[in-house]
């Protein structure tokens, strides 16, 4: 049996880049991560797949998040900050952060975490439908700040 | 279905954003822990300051003139069948209240802030001043600890709430989700998503009736799925004005995917004009390079739009600037543009309104001197907040 603190130690930093890609604020990412392991801690021994459970987590708290804090957003956004010293990368990353947040956490799950759309869609508790047109409207988004 | 959708992706997009989310991640280096139990949570606090924090923020509305945009050319129906407008001259009223987003205080006249009641709720959309010396204010109870599977869409009870002038909650009712736009004396004006549009919906603060009025174009709809670029809008009369970022147009100076950026999303923000009578809209592009816009607020006389924005363009690497506008409602002309940066200072707006139909009274939070203000400053604090009146002509 995986202990949470097993998965804490061995996927903790996994879940925080995810986190991170989903808020655009290490912070934030670093506090919805840690408090998604203290709501699975009390429920633990009820967690089939701790991982799993854990992304979806991360999820829908970044979601939440992100309601909350969509002025705070809206400043952050204005901080073109290089995260990576590649300046491609970082451009396109400002504009990936500035998508709507339904937007971006189809995008981040498609392209980073490989995920196939049904199963964003069952993750998100989405219509398919749905999560195909965000994914839509995300490229088109790009397609035109990137061309 | 999934293989389909991705065989139409750009593979040279594809790649890119794979290839731009791999390296941010993997910039990401967290402090090393590995103990669960001694993990602090950062900021403890912060929840409940951030409480407040509306999602999908609406500026400071809270007009509702009896000034119909010039060049309107209708006859419009009479006040009391639409329930818009009717005792405009109480709600147009200078010097009007000065509501402090997104931490939900006010200014009062004697420069003192306080704090609003919310009954508890998270706000959507800014609180809306009443002629009764209350307000009203939409939002949703905030879940900290929602269940696996909660869905935010459809698990969060919405509210409407009428705060009296001593700040006694006087009604509290149940509606469907929806974000505040306006307030009449006798009606709140609520943008509400639904079957793949947006509609605007009045609410009678007495009986709880409400009106379709008409659709949003599809382009506020989407903007408001995260409140990321949240349209902020005003009530002028029958008609709602908005602002948000045009993505029609970018600036470009250069290809990202050829490594050889910089660019910028946005070059203008549009001004939107939907008659909530008609049905009719109007578009057009503001006159100035506008990123994002922060907040607008009419004019006691219906004539001119107050507008806070972000300029286009600004320094990737250098401080922001925020800057103050005024353009004439019945042709776009700038009657003013002005930065509220001078002097390089950093400072985050809160909320501005009105004193008479020449000044404005804006109040900002002063941001250098709280380089962790996106979470830790509270700016009901005096020391942290710069208040100040901006002349139009």
């Amino acid at each position: 049996v995986t202990t949470v603190g097993e998965v804490f130690a061995g996927h903790r930093v996994e879940l925080v880049r995810l986190a991170v890609l989903l808020l655009g604020s290490e912070a934030q990412a670093e506090d919805v991560v840690q408090a998604a392991f203290e709501s699975a801690h009390t429920r633990w021994d009820t967690i089939e797949q701790p991982l799993a459970y854990l992304k979806r987590t991360v999820v829908n708290r970044a979601g939440d998040a992100h309601r909350r804090r969509a002025r705070e957003r809206g400043w952050l956004a204005r901080q073109r900050e290089a995260v990576t010293e590649i300046p491609e990368v970082d451009e396109t990353w400002h504009v990936l952060r500035r998508l709507p947040q339904a937007q971006r956490t189809v995008v981040v799950l498609h392209f980073y975490e490989d995920l196939p759309l049904v199963d964003i869609a069952e993750m998100l508790g989405r219509p398919p439908a749905t999560v195909r047109s965000q994914l839509h409207r995300a490229l088109d988004r790009l397609r035109r700040t990137l061309r | 279905m999934t293989e389909t959708h991705e065989k139409k992706i750009d593979p040279r997009l594809d790649a890119h954003i794979r290839r731009t989310l791999r390296e941010v991640a993997h910039a990401v280096a967290p402090a090393s822990t590995t103990d669960l139990l001694v993990l602090p949570r950062r900021r403890p606090g912060r929840h409940r300051r951030t409480a407040a924090v509306a999602a999908g923020v609406v500026a400071l509305s809270g007009l509702a003139g009896a000034v119909a945009l010039a060049g309107a050319g209708r006859d419009d129906p009479p006040a009391a069948q639409l329930g818009l407008g009717s005792d405009a001259d109480v709600m147009n009223a200078a010097p009007q209240r000065l509501f402090l987003a997104p931490w939900w205080g006010e200014l009062r006249p004697d420069g003192t802030p306080v704090r609003l009641e919310l009954a508890g709720l998270e706000p959507h959309g800014a609180p809306q001043p009443l002629p009764h010396g209350g307000y009203v204010v939409v939002g949703v109870h905030p879940v900290e600890d929602p269940p696996e599977g909660f869905d935010e869409e459809t698990d969060l009870a919405y509210e409407l709430v009428v705060v009296g002038a001593d700040g006694e909650v006087e009604t509290e009712r149940q509606i469907a989700p929806s974000t505040l736009v306006g307030a009449t004396p006798t009606e709140a004006v609520l943008r509400r998503d639904g079957r793949g549009a947006t509609h605007i919906v009045t609410h009678d603060l007495e009986t709880g009736r409400e009106r379709v009025l008409t659709d949003e174009p599809s382009t506020l709809e989407e903007e408001s799925e995260s409140g990321t670029y949240p349209n902020q809008s005003a009530l002028v009369g029958n008609t709602l004005v908005s602002v948000e970022p045009d993505y029609r147009e970018t600036g470009l100076n250069g290809d990202p995917l050829d490594g050889d950026g910089p660019f910028v999303a946005t070059d203008h923000c549009q001004m939107e004009v939907v008659d909530l009578v008609t049905g009719d809209r109007d578009e057009r592009q503001l006159r100035f390079g506008c990123d994002l816009a922060e907040g607008v607020e009419a004019s006691p006389d219906g004539r001119h739009l107050a507008v806070v924005y972000e300029p286009t363009r600004a320094p990737a690497d250098g401080p922001f600037e925020v800057r103050f506008a005024v353009v004439r409602l019945d042709g776009g002309a700038v009657a003013t543009d002005q930065s509220l940066s001078e002097g390089g200072r950093e400072v985050g707006y809160l909320g501005m309104a009105w004193q008479d139909d020449a000044t404005v009274k804006v109040a900002l939070l002063d941001a250098a001197a709280n380089p962790d203000w996106n979470f830790d400053v509270d700016p009901l604090e005096r020391d942290d907040l710069i208040v100040e009146d901006r002349t139009v002509r």
